[in-house]
């Protein structure tokens, strides 16, 4: 029994651990997520809308949206389909290179966004416009509420929260 | 409500240090549009003071591509020289850093071609460039010893390692020549490492980085007497695991700078988001015996930054080991430079940088201490279609 005991908490850990390799909260795993330079470059030929996902290394919350949201198939079509999509390290000092030339670090990025929780997701024209942020664990409601609003180009006419209070 | 309570806390918990009084804003380079200046060097040393001299050092693409200059100036002046490009190549060169070698003579180092190269200048002759290291490398500090040794630690790109190295960089009639680089940590079988700062307390090296070898960022120091052994590295920040285990792997903490005094004191700041709400805070540590332990986490901003995130932190120390911390955040609704010092009862209240705040945006701020115990510092102050850099001193 003892032996049993301890056999069934090697494998529970063995099994944790697994699963705690996979949440260190990197981009979302089966979507086609790109450096800044490259999303914005694809952007300005689809004329997509950028959504740009600003996730920190070891995020719990970017690590519950990846497995809770981002796992479902109705949300990786929408976003597939939809957006250019953009992955940002929140404390990487990998460069970016703004729409009007400047280049800095993604960690400038935050900054200059004054993003203060991850994840942060920002929708953005492709001219690099911000449309609008949405920070902290978002449901596939959540998501899809936002595209209904981008894909409608609401935005032109009313801030997010005016729109989801007709909804 | 919220930031009611914060000051009425503050009014119960103040700690006052004198205030420190700045001369104007002095420009160091004027603004062109679209030319944006960048002072980011690994542990935010773009400022350097010899006993009669400051020198800053920064990026721009005033040439259309990033590039590294420098002006300075004898500390008496209150003009800037014009600038110097310090790097050759058409290559894209990145985070810069400087260090005083004696009056009229600063070592640079910087990031180009995704290599780390070295240059020494005196008064405004510009020495031969040097190649650091053949792998892919950046991410560069450099600190001298009492007795005179010169060190520069970097980010060393491995295959998908990085990792801090060291090498002691000897300086024969206005040659540069470099020690092999040794690896830092080496009891941790896959690095993945980035931002070292390093300093010198008396003649033993101390050195912090940040580390993502547990799946979420920390700050780890080592030390060595010799410049070639390093300790085992230790934990700088307090380890704060995720609320929920199956989620993430703990908090962030992230651009560690140090510095030191003339008697075995070493300071570290960072960007720490243990309160991942309000983002980064800036958190500090202190160590008494020359970076071989540090003492408890302490919050060096106080409660009216508490709901925003601060960015840049820059830290310096007197000989004599009186410490600032300097950086900015937008509490009055753009950035602003802002600072604290400590004293024996603790951080004192957050201070405001006159010529680096108000109209406009003052951001990534770099300080030292002139051997008379002054603060200068330096800072990027953002327009609407540029940057320019500006530079005060205590008066």
């Amino acid at each position: 029994m003892i032996n049993l005991n301890m056999d069934v908490r090697k494998l529970l850990s063995f099994i944790l651990l697994l699963f705690a390799c996979n949440s260190f909260a990197e981009a979302p795993k089966g979507y086609p997520f790109v450096s800044f330079d490259q999303g914005f470059k694809q952007a300005q030929q689809s004329n997509k809308i950028i959504f740009l996902y600003f996730g920190r290394y070891g995020c719990g919350w970017c690590a519950k949206t990846n497995a809770v949201t981002f796992s479902q198939q109705k949300i990786k079509k929408l976003f597939t389909q939809n957006y250019e999509l953009v992955y940002i390290d929140a404390e990487s000092g990998n460069r970016v290179t703004l729409p009007t030339g400047e280049r800095i670090t993604e960690l400038e990025l935050g900054a200059r966004l004054n993003a203060f929780a991850t994840p942060l997701f920002v929708y953005m024209e492709p001219n690099g416009k911000t449309i609008f942020r949405a920070p902290g664990f978002k449901t596939a409601d959540d998501f899809i509420g936002f595209d209904q609003y981008i894909q409608g180009k609401h935005y032109q006419k009313m801030s997010i929260g005016e729109f989801l209070k007709t909804q | 409500m919220k930031r009611l309570i914060a000051f009425l806390f503050l009014l119960c918990s103040s700690i006052y240090a004198d205030d420190l009084q700045f001369s104007d804003a002095i420009p160091v380079t004027l603004n062109k549009p679209g030319v944006f200046h960048h002072m980011d060097a690994s542990g935010r040393k773009n400022i350097a003071i010899s006993k009669t001299h400051v020198a800053v050092v920064w990026e721009d693409n005033r040439s259309g591509k990033p590039q590294i200059y420098t002006a300075f100036k004898p500390l008496t002046s209150s003009r800037f020289t014009k600038a110097l490009q310090l790097n050759s190549s058409d290559h894209d060169a990145y985070e810069p850093t400087l260090l005083a070698i004696d009056k009229t003579t600063f070592l640079y180092a910087w990031e180009e071609n995704q290599r780390v190269w070295l240059k020494m200048v005196t008064g405004n002759k510009a020495g031969f460039t040097l190649q650091l290291d053949r792998q892919r490398s950046s991410q560069i500090s450099l600190a001298k010893t009492a007795n005179g040794k010169i060190y520069a630690a970097w980010i060393q790109h491995i295959k998908q390692q990085s990792q801090v190295v060291i090498s002691e960089i000897k300086i024969n009639k206005q040659q540069l020549l470099f020690q092999p680089a040794v690896i830092v940590d080496t009891q941790t079988s896959h690095r993945r490492q980035n931002y070292p700062s390093l300093v010198a307390v008396n003649n033993t090296l101390v050195i912090g980085w940040e580390d993502r070898q547990h799946g979420h960022t920390r700050i780890y120091t080592s030390y060595s007497i010799d410049g070639k052994s390093f300790a085992k590295k230790q934990l700088l920040n307090d380890f704060i695991p995720p609320p929920n285990p199956e989620f993430g792997r703990g908090t962030g903490a992230t651009r560690v700078a140090l510095a030191s005094d003339e008697n075995n004191k070493v300071a570290a700041v960072w960007m720490d988001k243990r309160d991942f709400l309000g983002g980064y805070d800036v958190y500090a540590a202190l160590s008494t015996d020359a970076g071989k332990s540090f003492g408890p986490d302490e919050k060096a901003q106080d409660m009216l930054g508490e709901n925003l995130p601060q960015w840049h932190p820059a830290i310096a120390m007197t000989a004599s080991g009186n410490i600032i911390v300097a950086w900015d955040d937008p509490r009055d609704d753009s950035p602003d430079i802002w600072y604290s010092q400590r004293t024996v009862e603790g951080w004192s209240d957050d201070e405001a940088v006159s010529p680096a705040s108000g109209a406009g945006a003052q951001s990534s701020p770099s300080i030292a201490f002139d051997p008379q115990g002054r603060l200068h510092i330096v800072w990027l102050h953002q327009m609407l279609q540029g940057t320019a850099l500006r530079y005060a001193y205590q008066q």
